[in-house]
């Protein structure tokens, strides 16, 4: 049986501004990834975060979109993102997709 | 062990960065006492200072006997001592004063491997915009630039590196320093055996400076997590700020080993000229990197953050598509 993941970062992480990519690519990788390949549903919640650094953008999200871009807006899914962020996370699936082509 | 003395310059800016660079040179293999002379020292920018902090915790943590000559009472002596720089375990009889309770004075922060960023980057970005009465739009960039300082010095240095910011209300700009002891950025892309080497078998620091402020050069990209995930690492964060600081009529400076890099952008502007294209060599090394910013936060005009960073990452072909936004919800 699929699980299904709801991430509200701004209580996972602690904070209202995203800025260690480390952290949130550990995470990434080693609670939301499973789930995606299980079959699973992921929604990150954006809400009551104020910003991030690209740093964080590439690291949690371009990593994460390189492996499971197809399942963006089906299985893997955003919520509370502010205009802001939407301009981080397009540009962390820009970032995922120019390293198709490297 | 003989004494050395390091006499320090009596006055640190962007154009004279070389100058601390040769004074502390002396000190750099020394395992000795040092004597730091800061008799005539009148005012340090935040690299500098940081630089300075970033070789006395190296000097400490290696065992080296560090003690200071000063004025009694002066007031660099004070504010040294204000923002932690001389304290009871460099060896100094001035007393420490807590600078969080003197809002006059900006903080020093120390970086570790254990360092909460969020803490410091808020502790910064609040105190520094608190003071020039900024914006929230100014806030944010100040916060972001803090940020991935922070996240560069606990990714690529060995030691502890200083982070420091200030707004200066004569000329209205903020400087934002950051400088670390360690490797540099040429012997960290050696140690990686970073693709990046391929065709900079002969270049120098000055070189390697150059290509940093590239997007998407790093010496991590390449390189794995334990778990196999992709390097955290994507090389953006250097390029991206020296963009914002260009936008903001700044001044972006980057150091490590013997290489300068220097990008005036309000005086390339008053000349009509643009940043110089090549990097410099100093005659001395510093052993880390640093690096300086300023911006005048005045310039954002009615310009909100998020178009100026759409600007920037536009301008580097990191910009994500317009068609994209709305897969990330309504």
């Amino acid at each position: 049986m699929s699980t299904n993941l709801e991430v509200h970062l701004r209580s996972r992480f602690d904070t209202s501004f995203l800025g260690d990519g480390s952290e949130g690519n550990r995470y990434c990788t080693t609670v939301v990834a499973p789930v995606l390949e299980e079959g699973g549903i992921v929604t990150f919640d954006f809400e009551g975060i104020e910003g991030m650094t690209d740093s964080f953008a590439n690291a949690a999200f371009a990593n994460l979109f390189e492996k499971h871009r197809g399942l963006i807006g089906t299985r893997l899914n955003f919520k509370g993102c502010s205009p802001l962020i939407k301009d981080f996370l397009a540009s962390a699936l820009a970032m995922a997709r120019s390293r198709e082509t490297e | 062990m003989p004494t050395i003395t390091i006499k320090l310059p009596p006055k640190i800016d962007h154009d004279n960065t070389a100058e601390l660079v040769a004074a502390l040179a002396p000190g750099r293999a020394h395992s000795g006492e040092v004597r730091v002379d800061l008799y005539e020292v009148t005012s340090y920018q935040p690299h500098a200072i940081c630089m300075l902090a970033a070789q006395l915790d190296y000097w400490i943590e290696n065992g080296v006997s560090v003690e200071f000559r000063q004025k009694e009472g002066s007031e660099i002596s004070k504010y040294l001592g204000k923002i932690g720089l001389l304290n009871n375990q460099y060896h100094t009889q001035e007393k420490v004063i807590d600078w969080s309770k003197n809002r006059d004075y900006v903080p020093l922060e120390l970086i570790e491997n254990n360092s909460r960023p969020e803490s410091v980057a808020d502790a910064l970005a609040g105190s520094a915009a608190e003071k020039a009465g900024s914006n929230d739009e100014v806030r944010q960039l100040i916060r972001y630039a803090i940020f991935e300082f922070l996240m560069n010095v606990k990714q690529h240095s060995r030691a502890a590196g200083f982070i420091m910011s200030q707004y200066y209300p004569k000329t209205g700009l903020y400087h934002i320093g950051v400088a670390d002891y360690g490797i540099g950025i040429r012997q960290s892309f050696l140690e990686s055996s970073s693709p990046f080497l391929k065709g900079m078998e002969n270049s120098d620091d000055s070189d390697w400076l150059d290509s940093a402020i590239r997007p998407k050069f790093s010496s991590k990209t390449h390189l794995r997590n334990a778990n196999g995930s992709r390097s955290d690492n994507h090389g953006v964060g250097l390029s991206i700020t020296r963009a914002f600081t260009r936008e903001c009529l700044g001044r972006f400076q980057l150091i490590s080993q013997y290489g300068l890099l220097d990008h005036d952008f309000v005086s390339a502007m008053n000349e009509e000229k643009d940043v110089p294209v090549k990097s410099t060599m100093m005659p001395q090394s510093y052993n880390g990197v640093a690096c300086s910013i300023t911006f005048n936060p005045t310039l954002f005009g009615n310009t909100t953050y998020q178009q100026l960073r759409r600007d920037v990452l536009n301008q580097l072909g990191l910009g994500g598509s317009e068609s994209d936004l709305g897969l990330f919800g309504s």
